[in-house]
């Protein structure tokens, strides 16, 4: 165990006691391993906010590790994402938006997935939002381990954690992280580095420090809905840049961690959003994202663990929008968000065949201003802010009914002056019939309040109206989960899930006066399946392959939705080479044709990724060089409200050569 | 961004089911002879690896010839505190044997009943009175191995962590030579050597 630092999830798993009935089956196998094959031996968890198998989590499970992250060249969280079953990124040269199990809608800022770091929710007060692309608030250098877990998560997680669907990422402590410099070159003018630190004291205490930096000149892009003389024949020139720098420190000692994060974005918008003028370099936004965590674990006796954390968080956005009224005027969109909460978890396991889990949080929204304004002439459209606060209580048992047959309870209670009092529950079945196979059946509901953004946010051009009137989105989820162990090192996971939205919050045009408002906009629903083989797929190749069927319809109608794929294949496949000093990552990732706004289908595409990494070509020194769609497949991305383009091409082939110096 | 100037409402239109699925070039051939083939490494729990690394550490290590470890009939893996292996340790040394010695496994509830003790593991439980937990067997033939964080640097012989989602260990080799215990070459080599006395 390497502490609190490692996160809540982990931990708990060393307070087990013997309450625990036996027994982990593979014990006979593991007693003929040598040392050295025990070695290699991947250790796995799950997510009930305490470790457990995940034989035995309600949930379905994809853990990508700091080593994947070197292997396959990651350089975002939208990178790590893409390789995930089930997911798909929409860029729109501005933000990445997540797409998963056919659910990504446009103009969705990530508003509907939960993301985590060590524990700290990421998604702000103002949009529910999270960025994935360099918005994202540390770098995916200092990942140690991101979770995927699928199934219903909200009753343990809560807030943000409506689909169910959330991204743990857990941060390196001073035992990996190394005192280092990280040096970049990237396709399109694209340069970064990076200063680590990281050690672990013999007092025991654990420190990392990172600071970073990114600068792009990005493309010169053309659009071809502009290609007209009056707009640079099509070409936005140098509009794609992007300028990146985060900060991040962690210190932990014995049963204490403190955090903290920063990071700002400036990216330029070239696709001429919001009807914005077409290549004027001043459209364009900033974002900043920062966090303070403070954790406690600790062990009162051999069966009680308790948590606690307190944090205080605050994000902020601004863009600048050249408009032309007429005359060319700039345009400036604002939020700022400022929040500060208190969370508090205890695990029981002094009964026998029980694990339960109390908890309490408080969070109070301390800021949420939202401004929209003209600088010259100045004029004002909006400055509209509250605050105000919500809590939750809740409570999960697992129970062991027989040896092999588990069944996990939960419930949680919601509280906000929004949306008054409301109830979550899950509850999942876990039968493990055999050591190699587990099956596992979960139910959860979850609710999703507007936010301040979709409630309030109005302008006068284009007319947009607040609706303080909207209800929450409700959803209800069943998944079925099988997983296979296939002989020595290879795994067989299948998923099949059917998820029903109502109310769900969708932007729409008043058909009464043209304007458009934020309203409950009928239901949707999803079913489909997964397959996927991972783990040693022959002798020195490991990786995984998967296959995701998805049908996302609206009810009314049955209608398909927009952006939202049917099929989707992944393939990831890392070989040492050259007598194992220098690896290979291999990487595919089919898309199936999705539909934009106009109703058109963007062809399917496959991308393929390749990295090669010399972990040590000289003693101190790491390099890797990647190229990205290897070959050069032209593909695009369906556009949003916001753009007139009906899709957004995406980068050909590029590539980038990194430099880790350990000091 | 967030400033939705939309002239488009969104047309869920039917979809043309498009081109029949293409995979992935190879991905097809890959995936069959993934499945035929069988590589060496399964996944498996946390706890259920590291007792089989505490199994393993009892075959590499030899006590001093009149210890009272080394006298016992029996090769005694003691758990110190909240035991986190749910049985599995018992599972895995049922059975063995290290040279003529048979195997046992007990559970102890402090320091003063780990006199037959071979090996203890020192359960994370212990994690707030680590320090004097491991002070009181300085100089003791007796291997001590956990998963605190810090284990071994505090003093104890054998620390157990987590790196890349495998487990790793790290050996204080002071504190085995104070201890009295020849720790095999094969076993220094695997792990990871620190110092430090957990003063």
């Amino acid at each position: 165990m390497k502490g609190i630092g490692a996160g809540l999830f982990l931990v708990l798993s060393a307070w087990s006691t013997g309450a625990q009935p036996p027994a982990p089956p593979s014990a006979r196998d593991l007693s003929k391993l040598s040392l050295e094959e025990l070695m290699n031996v991947e250790v796995v968890y799950g997510a009930s906010r305490y470790a457990q198998p995940v034989s035995e989590a309600p949930s379905s499970v994809t853990i990508i590790t700091a080593a994947d992250i070197k292997q396959y060249g990651y350089r975002t969280l939208a990178d790590i994402l893409r390789s995930v079953r089930g997911f798909y990124i929409t860029y729109d040269r501005n933000y990445a938006y997540v797409g998963v199990r056919g659910f990504g809608r446009p103009g969705d800022y990530n508003t509907r997935v939960l993301v985590l770091v060590d524990g700290h929710r990421i998604n702000d007060n103002v949009y529910d939002s999270v960025g994935v692309e360099n918005s994202f608030v540390i770098d995916v250098d200092l990942i140690e381990r991101v979770e995927v877990v699928r199934g219903p998560n909200f009753s343990i997680y809560g807030t943000s954690a409506f689909f169910p669907v959330i991204v743990n990422i857990i941060s390196q402590r001073g035992t990996r992280a190394t005192p280092e410099v990280a040096a970049e070159a990237s396709s399109f003018g694209t340069y970064a580095g990076r200063a680590g630190y990281g050690r672990r004291f013999a007092s025991g205490l654990d420190i990392v420090a990172s600071g970073s930096l990114l600068d792009s000149r990005g493309q010169d892009l053309f659009f071809k809905e502009f290609d007209t003389p009056a707009t640079n024949n099509g070409v936005a020139v140098h509009a794609d840049d992007e300028y990146v720098y985060r900060l991040f420190g962690s210190a932990t000692y014995k049963d204490l961690s403190v955090e903290f994060a920063h990071s700002e974005r400036e990216k330029g918008i070239p696709t001429a959003s919001y009807g914005t003028v077409f290549n004027d370099r001043r459209t364009r936004t900033w974002d900043g994202r920062s966090f303070l965590d403070f954790k406690l674990q600790h062990a009162v006796g051999a069966d009680l663990t308790v948590f606690g954390r307190a944090y205080y968080d605050r994000a902020t956005y601004r863009g600048d929008y050249a408009i032309d009224y007429p005359p060319v005027t700039l345009n400036r969109d604002t939020s700022d968000g400022e929040w500060w909460g208190l969370e508090a978890l205890a695990l029981y396991t002094g009964l026998a065949r029980n694990k339960l889990v109390f908890g309490g949080e408080f969070e109070d929204n301390t800021k949420r201003q939202q401004r929209n304004y003209d600088l010259n002439p100045p004029a004002s459209y909006l400055d509209i802010g509250n605050s105000g606060s919500r809590w939750a209580v809740l409570v999960q048992d697992e129970v062991r009914l027989l040896g092999k047959l588990i069944l996990n309870i939960g419930v949680r209670h919601d509280w906000s002056a929004q949306v008054g009092g409301k109830d979550s529950p899950r509850v999942a079945v876990i039968y493990n019939p055999t050591t190699s196979t587990s099956v596992r059946l979960l139910f959860g509901r979850a609710f999703r309040p507007a936010n301040q953004y979709e409630l309030f946010y109005a302008t006068d051009v284009p007319r947009q109206k607040p609706n303080p009137g909207l209800k929450p989105e409700t959803i209800q989820s069943y998944d079925l989960v099988v997983d296979q162990a296939l002989g020595k090192g290879l795994r067989l996971t299948t998923s099949a899930f059917l998820y029903r939205i109502e109310n769900l919050i969708s932007y729409t045009t008043d058909p009464l006066d043209g304007s458009q408002q934020f309203q409950n906009a009928g239901d949707i629903r999803s079913k489909g399946f997964e397959v996927e083989v991972g783990g040693a797929i022959a002798p020195r190749i490991t990786g995984r392959a998967s296959y995701s069927f998805q049908d996302t319809r609206s009810v009314a109608g049955d209608l398909p939705l927009t952006n939202s794929p049917r099929h989707m294949v992944k393939l990831n496949l890392a070989t040492p080479i050259w007598g194992g000093r220098l690896q290979a990552g291999l990487e595919g990732q089919y898309t199936g044709p999705r539909l934009t706004l106009a109703g058109t289908p963007t062809g399917g595409f496959s991308v393929v990724n390749l990295t090669v990494l010399a972990p040590r070509l000289a003693n101190r020194l790491e390099i890797s060089a990647s190229v990205y769609n290897l070959f050069d497949k032209r593909y695009a991305d369906p556009g949003s409200e916001e753009h007139l383009e009906n899709v957004i091409p995406q980068d050909g082939r590029s590539f980038r050569v990194k430099l880790v110096w350990r000091l | 961004m967030r400033r939705p100037g939309a002239t488009r409402t969104d047309q869920a239109a039917a979809c043309g089911h498009g081109p029949a699925l293409r995979l992935a070039v190879g991905l097809v051939l890959v995936g069959a002879a993934g499945l035929a083939a069988t590589g060496p490494h399964p996944a498996a729990p946390e706890y259920a690896v590291k007792a089989a690394f505490v199994y393993n550490f009892a075959k590499f290590v030899e006590w001093p010839k009149r210890a009272p470890a080394a006298l016992a009939p029996e090769l005694r893996i003691c758990v110190l505190g909240a035991d986190p292996f749910a049985g599995v340790l018992d599972e895995i040394v049922a059975g063995k044997t290290i040279g003529e010695r048979t195997m046992a496994v007990a559970r102890v509830e402090r320091v003063s009943e780990t006199a037959g003790c071979a090996v203890v593991y020192v359960s994370a439980s212990e994690g707030p009175r680590l320090r004097s937990v491991l002070a009181a067997f300085r100089g003791r033939p007796v291997l001590t191995v956990g998963d605190t964080d810090g284990f071994a640097e505090a003093g104890g012989i054998i620390g157990l962590f987590l790196e890349d989602n495998r487990v790793r260990f790290e050996i204080n080799v002071e504190a085995a030579d104070e201890a009295h215990l020849t720790i095999s070459s094969r076993l220094l080599s695997l792990g990871r050597l620190v110092n430090g006395q957990g003063r």
